[in-house]
């Protein structure tokens, strides 16, 4: 088909007005379209093609569609003879075909390699997690029998450093040594902690607590860290709450100890400050967040972005292997939480965890009828500035001195309306001095329900008449006590009898002498396997019982079925390293009181015998 | 003296304006009585040239249609500095046979794969260091009707291996492969295997354990290249360095893959998936680096997997490649290519590559 002079003026006033093309272009574009139609010239339709795949614009290839449709119509109509109106119709098809149908039947050939790709990865991802199911099995098992060797080897250290007998060099050795175990448990804990967050293992546990006395169960974790730094002073400024919150305490607490510790670990000397404050969100719920800063060494750009991945320790002469601050991440998420950071570099860091909390109907703070004198020589002091605040807005009556003189006056002339409570904050002579006054005070009747608090207290001192020493800031909940607890109280109790299960001998050892150290009178008898302890759970009348749960012969599980057909079972805990979620949920389902973890945190393990003999003694 | 250069199909022959020293030819194998005759209508006229070539599954050179499937031959017509290449037949069952001289760029031309390929890849490269190697494989000789063959001076060759040394000191020869996969998944150890082909992965029947990532394997997956495989011989280098391989055919009987290679035992595998769009084309701008403005060729090695998964969008790659190289190219599509996928590194032999070779005479020597 010839165009004719008004057919080409025609398209390229189009293509000019279409494309915005100059005339010179516009008439290069209708030659080459002229070619495709006399000489059957391809070089159109390739330019075209190209010209859509350099541009990628919808809107381009959308005008490049409608002018072939338009170009046709109007060259079709043009046409006289039957002849050009096929060769119209044969170049349009072949034009749309090498532009349009290639492009969709491409489209279509990438679609299905898309498939395929995703059937691929869908298989690697199935077998990647069974991988590390096995992994994380294999990490589990190796960590319990690492957590049951280590407990031995840091049990025999603390026994051996414990009597003194190695001096010099040799005890250096013992330091090093226990150094290097604190390290290992450390490992092995956050590594478990890794597996068990990756794999969904974690178990959220909430309970009623009082956040401040949480804040200061953080606080005495990092004390020993703290008293190697003197240069640092730790600083406190706690929103005081009258209720008890409902949340999962022991995660919070570890997502908080690992900022803490983490700040004790990059700052020299300055200020550590620990803020809680609270937003309440409803009636039901509340947000705290918990600020803590520092001066230390800070963070460049690059290290803030990497501070919450696995390893990401940036100064490599400082202690841990920088899993803390990923797995404070992790769990802060598992908790829908959100913990972030903000740092100046060589100026200091700020760490920010904010979660949510339910408000517990239980213990709510009743001070309406207290009387509470504060002593403290430093008036600025933030911590008592709060507390005094806080407990004259719940109705307490609030005394405060700072002029000691003024003080020991008042208490020496009182004679009526005795402070339930005195609470002295002083300097380190000062404090044995109120001791000595305290001594004489008891002995008069009217200070018989006072109960005296010392708080504070930078240093180790030796305080025989106060009743409750505190570190740093008493916890709110002192004040509701009905009477104070002196003490020496109840040593006594503890005069119960306790059968423990292990097949490893050294497990028993050192659970016989953390147990003879703190409780002298607690009678232990060990048993190393099933059929022992069942033997004597028969003959003798046990409070308490805890049995290993991996052992040769009968297991844990077994033992406990079988103890139970005997008679009524005391509490019954179960003694493991294996500390996933699937066991903790059996351990619960079969009826063991509790879990007591491998290795042995003596602390806790004096709280359950504690308690029990409580117990007893009702 | 300037490098002279011109690509002609077999119509244009009569328009070549200078006398040429060699002239390198690809043909589709049913066309070689075609290009026989061509051969000796341009002997008869130009007495001294060379001729090489090879056969190929289709064309490709720098004009419309880019691709050509229906043009039976392709002519690259190169006057070059008297004495600055030589070539060799050598049969591949044969050894190796290199110049003296070791200062060579090499161009490999082989009909089919075959046993030593690899090792003669190898060889190559360790006594000719001066220069760069680059090549492609003609075609595959069990299952094609026609065989492919190299071409030398009047002689079709089935079994011979065609090695163009081209003399470094007056011409540079570089280039690039480049595949557009990537690594995933699990790496599979070929604990059974004979020749190219797999018998057991990881002591289980091998096309049993691809099928389970992949699913059933049908002849048009065969015929597209889908599932290629990275193929680590060697423990030292990654499976992102290592050569693509592509399926050849599956046998259910047997429970076996056989590749367009040879495989050993020991041999790592890892399913290759293709690159995004995005990182396709990203990668393939590497070739942009080349782009010159001096009187330079470029051959061009695509592998016929390459055409099956482009389609006709490939003729869009090769324009965008032709607007960026600022020089002529021409070349095939192959069953192998020959090249190296970073500069200044070995070349190896691959699957679905897109292979550049460019020659650029060395401007104070030509």
């Amino acid at each position: 088909m010839k165009l004719s002079k008004a057919n080409i003026y025609v398209l390229i006033k189009n293509a000019q007005k279409r494309f915005g093309l100059s005339y010179t272009t516009a008439s290069e574009l209708v030659e080459d379209f002229q070619n495709l139609l006399e000489k059957n010239d391809l070089k159109f339709i390739y330019d075209l093609n190209y010209a859509i795949f350099h541009r990628r614009n919808h809107k381009f290839t959308k005008n490049i569609l409608n002018s072939i449709v338009e170009t046709y119509v109007y060259l079709y109509a043009e046409a006289t003879t039957q002849e050009d109106k096929d060769t119209v119709k044969i170049n349009f098809e072949k034009l749309f075909d090498m532009i349009f149908i290639e492009r969709c039947q491409y489209s279509k050939r990438l679609e299905e390699k898309s498939h395929k790709t995703q059937k691929i990865l869908q298989h690697t991802t199935k077998r990647l997690n069974e991988t590390l199911e096995t992994q994380e099995l294999m990490i589990a098992n190796i960590s319990h029998e690492m957590r049951t060797s280590l407990n031995a080897i840091s049990g025999y250290l603390t026994i051996v450093n414990d009597r003194g007998i190695l001096q010099g060099e040799d005890k250096q050795y013992l330091n090093k040594a226990s150094h290097a175990t604190r390290t290992l448990k450390a490992l092995v804990s956050d590594i478990l902690s890794i597996t068990k967050i990756n794999s969904g293992q974690l178990e959220i546990q909430k309970e009623d607590f009082w956040l401040d006395r949480m804040l200061l169960k953080c606080i005495d974790n990092i004390a020993l860290m703290l008293k190697k730094k003197p240069k640092i002073q730790l600083q406190t400024d706690i929103e005081f709450i009258p209720f008890m919150v409902y949340g999962d305490q022991n995660h919070i607490m570890e997502i908080i100890i690992n900022i803490l510790s983490n700040a004790v670990k990059y700052t020299d000397n300055g200020y550590i400050k620990l803020k809680m404050d609270t937003h309440k969100l409803s009636e039901e719920d509340l947000m705290v967040n918990f600020i803590i800063s520092d001066s230390g060494i800070g963070m460049t750009k690059e290290q803030v972005g990497n501070i919450f991945s696995p390893y990401s320790r940036f100064k490599t002469e400082r202690q841990g292997l920088g899993l803390g601050m990923h797995i404070a991440h992790q769990l802060a998420k598992k908790l829908d939480g959100t913990l972030s950071v903000d740092s100046q570099y060589q100026s200091g860091s700020t760490f920010t965890f904010s979660i949510k909390m339910h408000i517990s109907k239980k213990g709510k703070i009743d001070v309406a009828d207290r009387k509470v004198c504060f002593f403290c020589e430093d008036k600025e002091q933030v911590v008592f500035q709060k507390r005094v605040e806080f407990l004259e807005k719940e109705g307490a009556y609030v005394e405060l001195f700072d002029k000691e003189n003024e003080f020991v006056n008042y208490l020496l002339t009182l004679e009526k309306d005795v402070p339930d409570f005195i609470s002295i904050s002083s300097s380190v002579d000062g404090y044995a001095k109120y001791d000595a006054l305290i001594y004489y005070l008891k002995s008069l009747p009217i200070f018989k329900k006072t109960t005296f608090i010392a708080e504070n207290i930078s240093q180790h001192i030796s305080l025989n008449y106060f009743d409750e020493v505190y570190e740093h800031f008493s916890p709110i909940t002192l004040y509701i006590r009905n009477e104070h607890k002196s003490k020496q109280k109840n040593q006594k109790r503890y005069d119960i009898s306790i059968l423990a299960v292990d097949d490893t001998e050294t497990n028993l050892d050192i659970l016989k002498l953390f147990i003879a150290k703190q409780f002298p009178s607690v009678t232990l008898d060990l048993a190393s396997g099933g059929y022992e302890a069942i033997g004597m759970f028969k003959i003798k009348k046990y409070d308490m019982v805890m049995v290993d749960l991996k052992m040769p012969g009968l297991n844990g599980f077994e033992v406990f079925e079988k103890l139970k057909k005997i008679g009524t079972l005391p509490p019954v805990y179960a003694f493991s390293a294996d500390i996933y979620k699937s066991n903790i949920d059996k351990i619960e389902e079969v009826g063991f009181a509790g879990l007591i973890e491998k290795p042995l945190q003596p602390q806790k393990l004096y709280s359950i015998i504690e308690r029990i003999a409580d117990e007893a003694d009702y | 003296m300037t490098m002279k250069i011109k690509i002609l199909t077999c119509d244009e022959l009569d328009k070549l304006e200078f006398e040429p020293t060699i002239i390198v030819g690809f043909y589709q194998s049913s066309n070689q009585t075609h290009f026989l005759r061509h051969y000796n209508a341009l002997k008869d006229k130009y007495p001294h040239i060379d001729m090489i070539g090879c056969s190929s599954e289709s064309n490709i050179y720098d004009k419309i249609p880019y691709i050509d499937n229906d043009s039976k031959c392709l002519f690259l017509c190169l006057q070059l500095v008297n004495d600055s290449y030589k070539i060799e037949i050598l049969n591949h069952h044969e050894g190796i046979k290199l110049p003296d001289k070791n200062a060579y760029n090499t161009i490999m031309f082989t009909s089919q794969y075959f046993d030593n390929i690899e090792q003669w890849i190898l060889d190559i490269q360790t006594t000719l260091e001066g220069g760069n190697l680059f090549g492609a494989i003609a075609g595959v000789n069990d299952t094609q009707k026609e065989k492919a063959t190299v071409f030398y001076n009047g002689k079709f060759f089935d079994q011979e291996v065609l090695l163009w040394f081209i003399d470094s000191a007056y011409y540079r020869l570089d280039g690039l492969s480049i595949h557009q996969f990537q690594p995933v998944g699990f790496e599979f150890i070929v604990t059974k295997s004979i020749k190219d082909t797999i018998y057991e992965l990881d002591h289980r029947p091998a096309l049993k354990v691809l099928e389970e990532v992949v699913g059933s394997i049908t002849p048009q997956n065969i015929q597209s290249f889908d599932f290629p495989f990275f193929l680590k011989r060697n423990d030292m280098i990654s499976f992102d360095k290592s050569p693509l391989s592509s399926i050849k055919s599956i046998d259910r009987k047997s429970n076996s893959i056989t590749l367009y290679r040879y495989v050993d035992e020991h041999d790592k595998l890892k399913l290759a998936i293709p690159l995004s769009s995005q990182e396709q084309e990203d990668k393939l701008k590497q070739f942009h680096e080349f782009h010159t403005q001096e009187n330079s060729i470029a051959f061009l090695f695509n592998c016929v997997g390459i055409k099956a998964y482009l389609g006709m969008m490939e003729f869009v790659y090769l324009m965008d490649l032709k607007h960026h190289l600022n020089m002529p190219f021409v070349g095939f599509h192959s069953f192998g290519e020959i090249g190296p996928t970073k500069a200044n590194t070995k070349s190896i032999l691959h699957n679905q590559t897109i292979s550049l070779a460019i020659l650029t005479p060395i401007k104070d020597k030509v």
